[in-house]
């Protein structure tokens, strides 16, 4: 799996800003930066950036460099949107100039410890769905080519059709991936603290 | 989005590769419609994962395929999405889950059942054919349960006669050690009276247990009055012959005046015999007396 450092970050002095210009009360104003967080940084991966979270903070920046001369708006995540939409495009003019090329993961583990500890994770979030849960994954990714079309065929039946059978496969499999995630953070914490503990 | 309106998954899978990006109204109204509407969001969400699957599969043409490889990847959340669908999808393979089993069906909806809506006499012979192969399959996964029983038996029964074992060796050594304690180095062998030498009879007189960690042998010789301040003790043997020990002694007396020869022998000097401690007293006209006894070495 590839992770990016961030070359830049949100100041704690144009954050604060931005969340006053969001809403005079906090809760309200963290609620709505969470909401537009989520659906910016959404944008930014369908529009097959390699760098969503930078793209965000760049668009909050741009925002923030405004916001004394923009005067009142009514939709602050359409303003949002508007100002994300730019910096994409031209994270697009800066993108032509460098180079693509891009690692993705390889299809064999390169490192077997981790990867055995994935496996542990994935094995202990699937015994935390529930049995149906459990069961759809099960039946949808059931052997392979004609035979696969056929259960799948089969389950969208019992599920209410195949765009209903769609969402729930993937509201599972997003739940099981942020468990494993989580998971591989505790391990990974708990193997580092016996490490120390061992030095 | 209704169920069954394709088009507009596919105007969202070309949006979601990029394809869309040159046509900016219809990029623009996407975008707009997916960040307004969650429902419209999961759907996309729902058409990502789908196009993971089948760059997994291979089953994208060559043109899709690039454009997942140069723009749909790119993203690193779509990567580990990509990554998590591999695992995920060899752990499936792997360890297939055990659905729960249907309600027993009997005849021909048994046989619907296999393979729904695919119901001819072809199926029969579909069935037929898995039954060779699965046959034997589940009479060795049968076998294999029982044989795994059967060991598990026999390692519990084992782990029983260990356990019994253990507790006799802690056993044995207790006894061993109070037994080590009680195997003093020396014996004690008190000889009151004498005899004359010639009615010895063998049953009658002190015997003396030498056992393997006795050392010494502690004698006490009960004496008379004595006459004198010193007195010879011989060890002889049964057979005669030459003292095999000899010493002079003075007696210990008591306040109420019985006088005892206190002294010790070493063990080695004993065998399983009868002996006689010829004890004498030192002064003119000083008797002689005899005192046998039955020395048993054990082994």
């Amino acid at each position: 799996m590839t992770t990016r450092k961030s070359e830049r970050c949100l100041t704690a002095e144009s954050f604060g800003k931005f969340l006053r210009w969001l809403s005079g009360d906090d809760q309200e104003a963290v609620r709505q930066y969470e909401t537009i967080r989520r659906k910016l940084v959404r944008y930014f991966v369908h529009k097959g950036c390699a760098d969503p979270d930078d793209l965000f903070d760049e668009t909050v920046d741009t925002i923030v460099g405004k916001i004394d001369a923009c005067g009142e708006i009514l939709s602050p995540l359409a303003y949002c949107h508007g100002v994300a939409k730019n910096v994409w495009r031209q994270s697009i003019r800066k993108r032509r100039t460098v180079s693509q090329f891009r690692e993705f993961p390889s299809p064999e583990p390169e490192d077997w410890t981790e990867h055995e500890r994935e496996l542990r994770c994935l094995e202990r979030c699937m015994n935390q769905l529930k049995s149906e849960e459990r069961e759809v994954v099960a039946r949808y990714h059931t052997s392979r080519g004609r035979e696969r079309i056929e259960a799948r065929q089969a389950l969208a039946g019992d599920k209410g059709g195949a765009n209903a059978l769609r969402i729930k496969v993937c509201r599972i499999r997003k739940d099981l991936r942020l468990c494993v995630i989580d998971c591989m953070k505790r391990a990974s914490g708990a193997a580092s603290f016996e490490a120390e503990g061992q030095a | 989005m209704t169920e069954g309106n394709n088009r507009d998954r596919d105007v969202i899978r070309e949006y979601l590769l990029g394809h869309l990006n040159q046509d900016e109204a219809a990029e623009t109204s996407m975008s707009d419609d997916i960040l307004a509407d969650d429902k419209l969001a999961e759907v996309v969400e729902s058409i990502e994962d789908e196009i993971i699957e089948e760059y997994l599969e291979g089953t994208l043409d060559p043109e899709t395929r690039n454009s997942v490889e140069h723009y749909f990847l790119q993203p690193p959340e779509r990567q580990e999405k990509l990554h998590f669908a591999r695992v995920l999808e060899r752990h499936l393979a792997a360890r297939p889950i055990s659905l729960p089993a249907k309600p027993a069906l009997a005849g021909d909806e048994l046989l619907k059942e296999a393979r729904p809506g695919r119901f001819n006499g072809g199926r029969v012979r579909w069935l037929s054919a898995r039954i060779w192969v699965y046959g034997p399959v589940a009479a060795l996964v049968v076998f294999g349960l029982v044989a795994a029983g059967y060991l598990n038996l026999l390692q519990r029964k084992l782990t029983v006669v260990e356990d019994d074992l253990r507790q006799e060796k802690l056993h044995s050594a207790r006894l061993s050690n109070q037994l080590s304690q009680l195997q003093l180095p020396i014996v004690v062998l008190s000889l009151v009276s004498a005899r004359p030498r010639s009615a010895v009879v063998r049953e009658e007189i002190p015997h003396l247990e030498i056992r393997p960690s006795t050392e010494r042998v502690m004698v006490e010789v009960a004496v008379d009055r004595p006459q004198t301040s010193t007195y010879e003790v011989r060890l002889e043997s049964n057979e005669g012959g030459a003292p095999i020990w000899t010493a002079k002694l003075s007696p210990i007396v008591s306040a109420n005046g019985d006088a005892r020869l206190v002294f010790d022998l070493s063990a080695k000097l004993l065998r399983s015999d009868v002996y006689s401690l010829r004890v004498s007293e030192l002064a003119k006209d000083g008797t002689v007396k005899y005192y046998d006894f039955d020395a048993q070495a054990a082994k």
